[in-house]
């Protein structure tokens, strides 16, 4: 094999076992390393991941539990199944965690990881050669470290929901669990680093309360002028915003000062726009109120897919505002490929966003649907540990699997 | 930064990386491998300063560094960790000397405009045939091929594309944040491999599709069934009762989230109703709303953190909604020391959240202040490229490097 094909054929992590025991808020961190080529046993609890029974569903859900958010967050992982809170789990988490180069958990009071009673030291079954990853809403450590949590209430407690909504409330939180997801890459980013420097045997504690606080920096603005953000008006100098079209809506982001020029050139150069004091960004933040009640005029005899596509060609970062199903018509993702059919065992055939990166050659690819519950029991009891079929009749039998 | 971080093992330790970028995914991208120990230099302009330098801020009076530059505190929080150097491209020998640069990396990352980097002499084409090793990540709002591919974008632009806006908010730099995390991963993954086999990696990296991965659960049901997300604000999917009550205080709030059955029983016995839990199987949506009705009068006498700690307490999800003011008082991020100062000298003492990147035996962490525009440029060149200090005099007289002349410790 030629240096140029090993590289076209060889993931970053082919050859790294992840066990994945982590609830909701880890989970997009295993399948980020599982894209990546890690071999990820997600480790299920017997009565199956909550995930399995949370909508949206598949499309024939009579048939069992078809949890499609189970199938996104899962996709290219195998799975196993033991109840990992049963202390005669543990024999038997101390065997898979030797055989693997990285532990992913999400701890929680309301159900503790068996061996795994004082975070944040390491559970008894791990080597101290592994990594562990520990993912959760407000860390391992700290007064709100038990905090029962959502993806809802991480949100609004992350500092980033106060200042989003009606000005006379309440605050709005962004639908689903990207601050949970965003932890995740973080962690990924942190696995990765381990793997790459060889510096393992470490603790990994990602809280995704801290990377939401990070993220706004919200820190930095309070503590450099004690100013409270609030759901007021935002006035950001024009044209920046979002605007009425005829046929839809169109945002404009006018970040650079000769974007007001392409801006005024782009609706004609209409009297009314003509004052060279516009020019000045502060000008336009001073006069919103004024400029909007002209722009308003001009953006509703636009067409919004013709302006953007105008624009665009003029240099203005402008953009279509779409309905999330309207962004899911659109040509551009499915040119580039977002998506993949994945063959389920049981839902059949469905669409899913693919694995994120985009590289020449490779980065990671989608090879396996998320696995039906217990799939790979007999895989990796039986084949790979070296358990009699009898031994894990027995563990079945007791619910322990 | 220093050279007393050499001395500590670092995850991204000797990793050299150059950033021509801008904004947030440009910046931040960078930082987190910066944080990480990674060598990161930002290749800067004197001539085109980025916008992040001389962005309106409504926290601070404008700042000015010696260069006669602008700066501001959000440029001084996302750029902290990393070197500056000064390369004017259009100048003689400056691409040469970017390319240079590039060609001693490990890891590139740009987030410039369409064609940009290609005109600079940089396609990764041009730069792997002297450095066959080379990961090049570039970052781009709609990714560099496809109907869209030579789309100009910022936050809001893929917050509205992706159909953000429309179920919360047109957000101006969450996807760059995105982004930006998901580059990281690409890079160290990429540059683990280039470890493993020799070879580089091109990268396309675009916040549409690390949008897409994150938004997913409001696109799964349209996706697989056709069914548009059509869920109120605050509205949880599978969620007994999911709702934000006003507290006492001013603009205080508190987010609830009944996940079960058990849940809303707890609850209304918490609040004295346990008339609301006998017979709940027959219409639960019925009686959470009945059930709410009850939490906000129970609320609206007790502030967010009375409210949280107390639902806390009884083993349901609550959350204080938490504004600027809570967040820099939170009691769980002070705790963790999840702040640290940084000192500038034209931004001033500034209180930044620390790398969230906590890490046993190697933390990430702020590994030193912003730099002024230009501050390291012959630093780096000497260290990088061994270029003799009479050779980088040469390159600055005739425009193609600036080096800021005051030192600052």
């Amino acid at each position: 094999m030629t240096q140029e094909d090993a590289a076209t054929h060889r993931l970053p992590l082919s050859g790294i076992r992840v066990l994945d025991l982590s609830s909701r808020v880890g989970a997009y961190c295993g399948k980020l390393l599982a894209d990546l080529g890690a071999d990820v046993i997600k480790v299920e609890r017997p009565s199956g991941d909550p995930l399995r029974r949370t909508p949206p569903f598949g499309p024939t859900p009579a048939d069992g539990e078809q949890g499609l958010l189970f199938a996104w967050y899962n996709n290219n992982k195998r799975g196993i199944t033991l109840d990992w809170v049963r202390t005669e789990a543990v024999p038997l988490l101390t065997e898979l965690a030797a055989a693997a180069n990285v532990v992913v958990a999400s701890p929680d009071a309301r159900e503790p990881l068996a061996g795994f009673d004082d975070p944040p030291s390491r559970p008894v079954w791990m080597s101290e050669r592994a990594t562990l990853c520990a993912i959760t809403p407000y860390g391992l450590t700290g007064p709100w470290r038990h905090w029962r949590a959502t993806p809802f209430t991480s949100f609004a407690a992350s500092g980033q929901m106060h200042a989003t909504g009606p000005e006379e409330g309440p605050p709005v939180a962004m639908p689903g669990q990207q601050l949970y997801d965003e932890a995740s890459t973080r962690a990924a980013a942190l696995v990765l680093a381990t793997i790459t420097s060889g510096l393992t045997a470490q603790t990994v504690d990602v809280a995704a309360h801290e990377v939401g606080a990070w993220q706004y920096q919200v820190i930095q603005r309070f503590a450099t002028s004690g100013r409270i953000m609030t759901r007021a008006t935002n006035f950001g100098p024009p044209p920046g915003g979002v605007w009425h079209c005829r046929d839809g809506h169109v945002d404009i982001a006018a970040h650079s000062g000769h974007h007001w020029d392409v801006f005024v050139k782009l609706l004609g150069s209409p009297e009314d726009l003509q004052d060279p004091i516009y020019c000045d960004r502060m000008m336009r933040v001073q006069l919103f109120d004024l400029l909007t009640m002209f722009i308003t005029e001009h953006m509703a005899n636009q067409s919004a897919p013709e302006f953007v596509a105008r624009g665009q060609q003029m240099g203005l970062p402008c953009a279509l505002q779409y309905r999330p199903e309207e962004f899911l018509r659109d040509e551009h993702p499915r040119a580039r490929g977002a998506f993949v059919e994945v063959d389920h065992p049981e839902m059949g055939t469905v669409t899913l966003p693919g694995p994120v990166v985009r590289s020449v050659p490779p980065l990671v690819t989608y090879c396996r649907p998320a696995p039906v519950l217990g799939e790979s029991n007999a895989a990796v009891y039986v084949d790979e540990l070296g358990h009699a079929p009898s031994e894990v009749e027995e563990w079945r039998a007791r619910g322990l699997i | 930064m220093g050279s007393s971080e050499l001395e500590q093992p670092a995850p991204l330790g000797g990793v050299r990386v150059v950033a021509v970028g801008a904004f947030v995914a440009g910046n931040v991208c960078p930082l987190v491998l910066a944080e990480l120990g990674a060598d990161v230099v930002k290749v800067e302009s004197l001539r085109r300063p980025e916008a992040l330098r001389s962005y309106y801020s409504p926290d601070h009076a404008p700042i000015v560094e010696p260069s006669g530059v602008r700066t501001t505190a959000m440029f001084s929080c996302l750029t902290r960790s990393v070197r500056s150097v000064c390369i004017e491209v259009d100048q003689p020998g400056g691409s040469d000397t970017l390319r240079s640069l590039v060609e001693s990396a490990d890891i590139l990352i740009e987030n410039m405009g369409p064609g940009v980097i290609e005109r600079w002499g940089c396609s990764y084409e041009d730069l792997t045939v002297r450095n066959p090793r080379l990961v090049m990540v570039s970052i781009s709002g709609y990714g560099r091929t496809g109907p869209r591919g030579d789309y100009r974008a910022y936050g809001s632009s893929i917050a509205n594309y992706l159909g953000l806006a429309t179920v919360w908010a047109p957000d101006p730099v969450h996807f760059d944040f995105v982004a930006a995390y998901h580059g990281a991963v690409a890079a160290i993954a990429a540059h683990e491999r280039t470890k493993q086999t020799g070879a580089g990696t091109y990268v396309d990296l675009s916040q549409v599709e690390a949008g897409t991965a994150v938004m997913a659960p409001v696109y799964l049901d349209a996706l697989v069934n056709g069914r548009p997300w059509s869920f109120e604000h605050n509205e949880v999917p599978g969620a007994v009762l999911s709702t934000v009550v006003q507290c006492a205080g001013h603009d205080a709030w508190a987010a609830v989230e009944l996940e079960d059955l058990d849940d809303l029983r707890t609850l209304a016995h918490l609040l004295a109703r346990p008339e609301f839990a006998v017979s709940i199987i027959g219409d639960a949506r019925a009686r959470a709303a009945e059930v709410c009705d009850a939490l906000r009068e129970w609320a609206a006498q007790r502030t967010p953190m009375q409210v949280s700690v107390v639902l806390q307490q009884a083993g349901l999800a609550a959350a204080p909604v938490q504004n600027t003011e809570d967040l820099w008082r939170d009691p769980q991020l002070r705790t963790r020391n999840a702040f640290v100062e940084v000192d500038h000298p034209d931004v001033g003492l500034l209180e930044q959240p620390q790398s969230p990147d906590r890490m046993s035996m190697t933390p990430g962490h702020v590994r030193g202040r912003s730099r002024r525009l230009g501050e390291d440029t012959l630093d780096v060149l000497e260290e990088w490229l061994g270029m003799a200090s009479t050779d980088a005099e040469v390159l600055r007289a005739v425009g193609a490097i600036y080096q800021v002349s005051d030192k600052v410790p």
